[in-house]
């Protein structure tokens, strides 16, 4: 109890010192931080929170589709030769029914009877916000609204931030490490590991934790220098190492030089660590698609089985998915998507299965926007709103969370040709599974400085 | 394209892989370095990429859209942009290739990719700019844009009814073809029925009256694009990134646009003058600015190969350079022409956490450099320097006195950057090495030195 109460008389303390309540929150997280995590948690387990990121906008309104007659009319309308067939369409029951049925993409089977088991649950219709919208607010421009929409790139920082208002600077993912590692104690590589084959990504940035990437083969070992870097070779190899080294470890003038130095003097080590626990950790016989996506989870599995040896209690994963930009050839193009993410997600369940830890590992996907309803042809446009499932044991599945919004254009929930206004924001999604995570109830407005401005900070979809 | 030529009418096959030989061929032995260099920069703006499913494993389509670029390099901006737009492998990219116009009875709008990216990565960005380059700030001091979503709607109006020019004559729909098929590499041509003849409002508030020409349509469009105040301190800012170093300053990015506004003879989008204003710019050569904490660029791993190869006259093999699949993050995670989306390897804003973050420098190479990334590349690039094609015979010949050598390499390798205490941790390295395998020694005093600091980071 004293400990709650200083820890509030310390945020309300927070604009004496000369900073903004919510900038300042976040500069201090560290501090409240280690009050929350030393409160919060009791028990040490194990949990994993894994984003495949959908780079190109996935289109949501072909990924659930209403079915009940009305519905599937306005869809089938709205949607013109981009409209998938009633019959093709997969069923599912979700316990909590809003008198209207719903189906899958016929690319998603695995999904749909993951769905269907209640170890999935969808979020309908989120997507980045300032603050909740109608459309006569957006009409109207009565309330701000994130900026750049329909873009990519920003779109795609503001899912990985979830602070549409302010230049991005850290990532929730990152943000939310900051605060549990130190359930982390000695772990000799980074709890945020990126599988993104192109490098980094932004929601993984925080202060202070880094961000380790690594490709879907694991780590690679410095060649050239014979058993050197293990402390082994020959008088040659050690004495090359050796120069190596100090050229990499020598403080310079120029911060450029000084980054790859420690960049790459850093990552000799790190390799070393991974691929060694790796080589150790039991193997997984849980067969994985082999495609970029299904790589990652694997690589994504087997970093789980190791987690013993790499002393980590909570990790996070980003991976990422391309070919959802369907402004061409949408129909062949989205369903190939789709089964690549069907296949690769219920590999990933079933090995988390395996490992013994499906209550503890949860996945969740997120994309740079919905696309538009209507077609241009051959595919649609960027959009606004979209779809997203969360999988894992410990979630309450079989359920649609958020509103789905009402299929037709220029309807109520409509900002032009169906980009879909969402009615859930992403800071939510993202609080839910940080509060799942082990982030406190308090902290959570620490990462999440615009979250107070909705009204479901957590969204239920945890058991 | 003339080598892809030649192989074909030799009876080819001719794979993607002929591409990349071509672009090496070219970079290894060709004598007009610069505009190589500066080529490969524009294709990181002006993007198409073979990781497409549009655009996969068709070398002719790739090679043709690339020599736009080379032979454009130098040319004006206005030039090349009307190019790339024409060009059916951007069009096939960015889905402009039968774009069709609005039908709204049946709700169906036109293709808003071409527009948008055209703005927002080939010219004017998302933001105002000053000619320094700084973004401008309204009195709430929040950016403010360059467009809106109506804009792209429209534009993307404009740019409709392109197709493809085939040997029958145009073929509205048809997207096909490669190799011999000459439509994909004539610029496309207009199909009037196919383009919209809506009044249109574009960039900037400009109106294209209605019942226009597809001609009409994007000349209007591409000079309201092209004479935008954006475009000299957009464009030249990415170019000093790719050429010179990370964070130019303000001043320099406004030398650059300047002379991108008009290059002393009052021509606009002079682009040889630019590159000039770049190259020889004092921020490009003066030790006062070089010996900054704050300066230089991560070299660029496609860029360092190829200075490694030309500095030791790689030799081909049966008249071919067959260097492929360097985008591979075990490679070099770079390749030209294959880069992982139309946002490039890596975007110019690109900010590394820790130290360089905190003095608010950008560093986009190091998007494409991680832990996995950088021991990969440092092993490939050692790979290719222990090359039996590499032509060390002067470096083996001073190999016996490995300051000489390391000197050397300073030289051929990094402009003479490296520092007296790198070049000492080398040259004693080499030194513990016996003497009579010369060859190694060389071969190993080029992996310490690419792998240096001193090296990686261009000043």
């Amino acid at each position: 109890m004293t400990k709650e109460l200083s820890r509030r008389q310390f945020l309300l303390g927070c604009s004496a010192v000369g900073v903004t309540a919510l900038a300042s929150s976040i500069t201090d997280l560290q501090m409240i931080g280690a009050l929350s995590v030393a409160e919060a948690q009791t028990a040490s387990d194990y949990k994993a929170l894994v984003c495949i990121f959908m780079y190109g906008g996935n289109d949501g309104s072909n990924t659930i589709i209403p079915t009940s007659s009305t519905e599937y009319n306005q869809y089938a309308s709205g949607r013109t030769n981009l409209a998938l067939s009633q019959g093709s369409i997969l069923g599912i029951n979700p316990l909590n029914g809003d008198g209207r049925s719903y189906g899958l993409h016929p690319s998603l089977p695995k999904i749909r009877q993951l769905f269907n088991s209640g170890k999935a649950a969808a979020l309908c219709n989120v997507g980045p916000l300032l603050a909740p919208t109608s459309r006569n607010d957006y009409i109207n421009q009565t309330v701000a609204i994130p900026p750049q929409l329909f873009s990519h790139h920003d779109q795609s920082i503001h899912w990985q931030t979830s602070i549409p208002d302010q230049s991005p600077t850290t990532g929730w993912g990152g943000r939310v490490a900051d605060i549990v590692n130190s359930l982390n104690v000695n772990a000799p590589v980074s709890m945020s590991v990126s599988l993104h084959p192109w490098g980094s990504n932004t929601f993984q940035v925080g202060r202070s934790i880094p961000i380790h990437s690594i490709s879907d083969q694991g780590p690679v070992s410095l060649g050239g220098y014979g058993d050197a870097p293990r402390g082994g070779g020959s008088n040659e190899e050690k004495a090359r190492f050796n120069a190596l080294r100090d050229m990499l470890r020598r403080s310079r003038t120029n911060l450029f030089e000084n980054a790859y130095g420690k960049l790459l003097d850093e990552s000799i080590d790190k390799s070393r660590v991974l691929g060694s626990a790796l080589t150790n950790a039991p193997a997984l016989t849980t067969v994985f698609p082999d495609t970029r996506l299904g790589r990652q989870l694997k690589m994504v599995a087997r970093l789980i089985s190791a987690r013993g040896a790499l002393s980590l209690k909570r990790q996070t994963f980003f991976c990422s998915s391309e070919g959802y930009d369907t402004h061409d050839t949408q129909m062949s193009q989205h369903a190939d998507a789709l089964a690549d993410l069907d296949n690769s997600l219920d590999a990933f369940y079933r090995a988390t299965v395996e490992l013994g830890i499906a209550n503890q590992v949860t996945t969740f996907t997120a994309s740079d926007f919905g696309r538009t309803l209507s077609s241009n042809g051959k595919g649609s446009d960027h959009g606004w709103g979209g779809h997203h499932f969360i999988l894992g044991g410990a979630v309450k599945g079989q359920r649609l969370y958020g509103s789905f919004p009402e299929m037709v254009i220029n309807g109520p929930n409509d900002s032009g040709q169906g980009r879909w206004i969402p009615t859930t924001s992403v800071d939510e999604y993202s609080a839910t599974l940080a509060s799942w995570f082990g982030v406190s109830n308090t902290d959570l407005d620490s990462i999440f400085p615009n979250l107070r401005r909705f009204s479901n900070r957590n969204l239920g979809f945890f058991i | 394209m003339p080598r892809l030529d030649a192989k074909q009418a030799a009876g080819g096959p001719v794979y993607v892989n002929e591409t990349m030989e071509a672009w090496w061929y070219c970079a290894i032995k060709g004598q007009d370095e610069l505009r190589q260099r500066v080529a490969f920069a524009l294709s990181q703006i002006f993007v198409v990429s073979n990781n497409s499913s549009v655009l996969d494993i068709q070398p002719f389509s790739l090679s043709s859209y690339y020599d736009v670029l080379v032979d454009n390099a130098f040319a004006n901006y206005r030039t090349l942009l009307e190019r790339v737009t024409l060009h059916p492998t951007m069009g096939l990219y960015l889905s402009m290739l039968n774009n069709a116009k609005e039908d709204p009875a049946n709700n169906r709008f036109p293709d808003e990719n071409y527009a948008r990216e055209v703005m927002q990565l080939f010219s004017i960005g998302l933001v105002q700019l000053n000619l320094d380059g700084s973004v401008k700030l309204d009195s709430r001091g929040l950016p403010l844009p360059t467009y809106n979503q109506a804009v792209i709607q429209d534009v993307a109006k404009a740019l409709t009814g392109w197709a493809m020019n085939r040997n029958g004559g145009v073929e509205w729909g048809f997207g096909g073809g490669e190799g011999i098929e000459p439509g994909r590499r004539r610029p496309m041509v207009p199909v009037q029925s196919q383009h919209s003849v809506a009044q249109k409002t574009i960039l900037g508030g400009t109106v294209l009256p209605a019942g226009r020409t597809a001609e009409q349509d994007l000349k209007d469009t591409l000079d309201t694009i092209f004479n935008h105040p954006n475009v000299g301190p957009f464009i030249s800012r990415q170019l000093i990134q790719r050429l010179v170093l990370s964070n130019p300053s303000p001043d320099y990015i406004q030398r650059v646009a300047t002379v991108f506004n008009n290059n002393g003879q009052g021509v606009r989008g002079d682009l040889a003058a630019v590159v000039k204003a770049i190259l020889l710019d004092p921020e490009a050569r003066l030790a006062s600015y070089t010996q900054q904490f704050w300066y230089g660029h991560l070299r660029e791993p496609v860029v360092v190969l190829s200075n490694m190869l030309r500095a030791f006259s790689m030799a081909a093999e049966n008249g071919r350079y067959d260097i492929w699949n360097l985008e591979s993050p075990y490679e070099l995670n770079q390749n030209p022409l294959r880069a992982p989306s139309v946002f490039n390897f890596f975007g110019p804003n690109y900010v590394l956490p820790g130290p360089l973050a905190e003095a608010g420098l950008y560093a986009p190479e190091f998007q494409i450099t991680n832990a996995t990334t950088s021991i990969a590349r440092v092993n490939a690039l050692s790979n290719w320097a222990s090359g039996s094609r590499l032509n060390y015979s002067f470096e083996e010949s001073i190999s016996g006195n490995p300051t000489q050598l390391v000197e050397h390499l300073n030289i051929v390798l990094a402009s003479g950057n490296l520092s007296a205490e790198t070049k000492q941790s080398i040259s004693s390295a080499i030194g513990t090495m016996d003497a009579n395998n010369r060859r190694a020694r060389v071969t190993r005093a080029v992996h310490l030195v690419i792998s240096s600091p001193d090296y990686m980071v261009q000043k």
